[in-house]
């Protein structure tokens, strides 16, 4: 019978558990914050729900089982990319807009909130380089 | 020292984010509290046997400064706007036009303004 190192395993149970908490903050989480500022932001289709647990989870395993290799540096700075991708995405592109009927009156409002976009994407950017700092300092 | 840098950057980012998201937080609280914060009226008045004068306000009751205040109103293909650089509490913004009286019904108004010199918002009231 084929024996799984008990190592392998764990960094499998470490990259779901890391995935998962990849997918709450990002999926609902960030919205979550969104929604409570005020923004209309629509809630995440859920076909776009289950492709990101799915990418978040498969990514973060990849990461964790190749840790300590160039590889893992790419899959965690491609699981951090989805996760701007998903953020860009809820927020529309940075560009919101509502309707709302005040008296039989159509009023519309478009909002651009690309200012916070930017922010998000340095952040993520950031990080990133912060990795590949970590990883030419190894 | 990778998890320190992470958490301090990340820091850094929540600080500029309140500081860049206050004005439109605040904006949009206000705006949801009271609708009227930013209210339009039209006052018409007689200009001659087929034409009306019809002056729209575009009021603003909120504390976040607007910037770059562009009111348009159109009707029946007549077009008329003002501008003004910044709008406080208390301001308000005219747009007067002469119509056909039979198209008055029909206006359009479209407002462009800058929230708190950051976010860019365009309000349109319309039928």
């Amino acid at each position: 019978m084929l024996k799984v190192p008990r190592s392998l395993i764990l960094r499998v149970v470490q990259g779901i558990i890391y995935g998962g908490i990849f997918y709450i903050v990002y999926v609902m989480l960030f919205p979550i914050l969104f929604r409570g500022l005020g923004l209309p932001v629509e809630y995440v289709s859920t076909d776009l729900v289950l492709s990101a647990l799915a990418l978040f989870v498969g990514l973060s395993i990849i990461t964790s089982i190749s840790r300590g290799t160039a590889y893992s540096f790419v899959f965690n700075a491609l699981k951090k990319l989805l996760g701007l991708l998903i953020l860009v995405e809820v927020l529309n592109g940075g560009l919101l807009s509502t309707s709302i009927i005040q008296e039989g009156v159509r009023i519309h409002v478009s909002l651009d909130v690309s200012p916070i976009v930017y922010l998000l994407a340095a952040w993520t950017l950031t990080s990133i380089v912060l990795d590949a700092f970590d990883m030419v300092k190894r | 020292m990778k998890v320190v840098a992470f958490t301090a950057i990340t820091l850094v980012f929540i600080g500029l984010g309140v500081l860049l998201v206050s004005p439109m937080v605040q904006f949009i609280y206000e705006f949801t509290r009271n609708p009227a914060l930013l209210s339009t009226s039209i006052s018409p008045s007689y200009y001659n046997t087929t034409h009306v004068q019809l002056t729209f306000k575009l009021s603003y009751g909120g504390s976040v400064e607007l910037s770059n205040v562009d009111a348009e109103v159109t009707i029946g293909g007549v077009r008329a706007s003002n501008y003004a650089s910044k709008m406080l509490k208390g301001d308000a913004l005219n747009v007067t036009m002469i119509v056909p009286a039979e198209v008055a019904l029909e206006a359009k108004l479209r407002a462009h303004f800058i929230i708190g010199d950051v976010y860019p918002l365009i309000f349109e009231v319309g039928r």
